[in-house]
């Protein structure tokens, strides 16, 4: 829609003014916040659940083992990452806002989905390719856990992730559709996109 | 297209893709000084306002050679970090649904040139991820700010359009869209710089005003919108006139016309100007 003459018009208000009560946030001076993730926070998940235990396992990797580790890997993370030791001010602050508008999608999701990222493969290379609040996509160039799968035979490694997801999802509350376009043999490129619903 | 669209815009305008607007809300924390986010002050770089008293200098001595090295460092280093464009009220509102979240803002250069009052001054929008951690930088974030939605920040969008201030995209890191402004001639360090010292820092934007001089009737309207001394009253016509060579291609003047007689038109359909960012 074209904004025009008339349209602009009917805008009334003055830009400045507070949009709601309460709605505008000020320094609080002389507070020192801690903001990113604490590298204690990927021991205390690793301690929890060893990545090692998805492929030292007696059991086969079926897609019913990835599914059930991927949400048990989910619950550890989720417990620690909340726990009053590795809450940082980002968090807060994406709560805030989130109270504030009612929006919940993309980023009360997507810092469980960074934070698992982060615990279990800190040293790869990701990015996140969009960040709406109807769409996420986050990319990983050569993950290494997909590497680790691939090199057991395994290529369903996304059934993994959709698990860990699905419970973050239902963590915060936001129903998304998810998919994975993985190329993780060839490229080493895999991306993940969730829809929210 | 401009130069950035061909590198960032994966085959559209780079500020209408969503990827130029996504970043990483968490890594793994640093010590010291980084982790406070000292380093990193989103507006530090400030639109050229660290060199222009060399150029004033510069220009006074009338060495041009040496007025040409210093824009060319600046932007140079500018492109790779800080720069902005102007673009559309329309393109403006179809920013504000790919990019997250929206925080209402108070604006630095009005505050410093103007000496604008916070509680008067909240025409600004830090965007992105990178608004999460507004609170290490206090000098930047001076008055607060206000996190809305996407149909808050449009009609927001829509008043500060009204009371005739240009619209500009701000990056912050190239590609990454970082900010939002929203301001005018002479209070915006990126307007100014542009228009007084020809120093490139603020790209135009894609389109630019085109007058139907039938539909024109002569009532001024539009006059007093221009922020880029492009807009004048043809003194024999009485009609609106627009320098296409000085337009930005805001639109302020087409909004502000009663009869529908300014109309934006693509940059790239007119080859004289084509290329003129």
């Amino acid at each position: 829609m074209a904004v025009d003459f008339k349209v602009l018009q009917k805008i009334k208000g003055n830009p400045s003014t507070e949009v709601a009560p309460e709605r505008r946030l000020k320094i609080n001076p002389g507070q020192d916040y801690v903001y990113d993730l604490p590298k204690e926070l990927i021991y205390a998940v690793n301690a929890e659940f060893p990545v090692e235990s998805l492929f030292n396992s007696d059991k086969e990797i079926s897609a019913d083992f990835l599914e059930e580790r991927g949400k048990s890997f989910m619950a550890v993370l989720i417990k620690n990452t909340d726990s009053e030791a590795f809450r940082d001010r980002t968090a807060d602050m994406i709560e805030r806002v989130a109270e504030q508008t009612g929006i919940r999608f993309p980023h009360v999701f997507e810092r469980y989905v960074e934070h698992a990222i982060l615990a279990l493969r800190p040293r790869d290379a990701w990015t996140v390719t969009e960040a709406t609040t109807k769409q996420l996509k986050v990319r990983s160039f050569n993950c290494s856990l997909g590497k680790k799968f691939a090199e057991k035979g395994i290529s369903n490694c996304q059934t993994f992730c959709f698990a860990a997801y699905q419970a973050a999802a239902e963590k915060v509350g936001v129903p998304v559709k998810m998919t994975c376009n993985n190329d993780a043999n060839d490229s080493g490129l895999c991306e993940l996109a969730f829809q929210k619903q | 297209m401009c130069w950035v669209c061909d590198k960032y815009g994966n085959g559209e305008k780079w500020y209408l893709n969503p990827e130029n607007y996504a970043r990483r809300l968490y890594k793994v924390r640093k010590e010291g000084k980084e982790a406070a986010g000292a380093d990193a002050d989103p507006q530090a770089a400030g639109m050229g306002a660290g060199v222009v008293a060399e150029l004033v200098k510069a220009r006074i001595s009338g060495d041009l050679e040496w007025e040409n090295e210093i824009k060319s460092d600046a932007l140079e280093h500018a492109y790779q970090t800080h720069f902005g464009q102007v673009v559309t009220l329309d393109e403006y509102l179809q920013i504000l649904d790919i990019a997250y979240p929206l925080a209402k803002m108070t604006c630095g250069c009005r505050r410093v040139q103007r000496g604008m009052p916070d509680d008067e001054n909240f025409t600004c929008m830090g965007i992105g991820p990178g608004m999460y951690k507004w609170e290490r930088w206090p000098e930047t974030y001076h008055g607060g700010v206000e996190f809305v939605t996407p149909e808050e920040a449009k009609e927001w969008a829509m008043m500060n359009h009204k009371e005739g201030r240009v619209q500009t995209v701000d990056v912050f890191g190239t590609p990454y869209i970082g900010g939002l402004c929203q301001c005018e001639y002479p209070g915006c360090v990126a307007v100014r710089n542009r228009i007084d010292y020809d120093f490139k820092f603020l790209l135009k934007g894609h389109t630019v005003a085109k007058v139907d001089r039938e539909k024109c009737i002569g009532c001024k309207s539009c006059l007093g919108r221009c922020q880029f001394k492009a807009l004048n009253l043809e003194v024999y016509t009485s009609k609106a006139y627009i320098d296409l060579d000085q337009c930005f291609g805001c639109g302020l003047c087409v909004t502000a016309c009663p009869s529908e007689a300014i109309e934006l038109v693509d940059r790239q359909s007119l080859p004289g100007i084509a290329e003129n960012w």
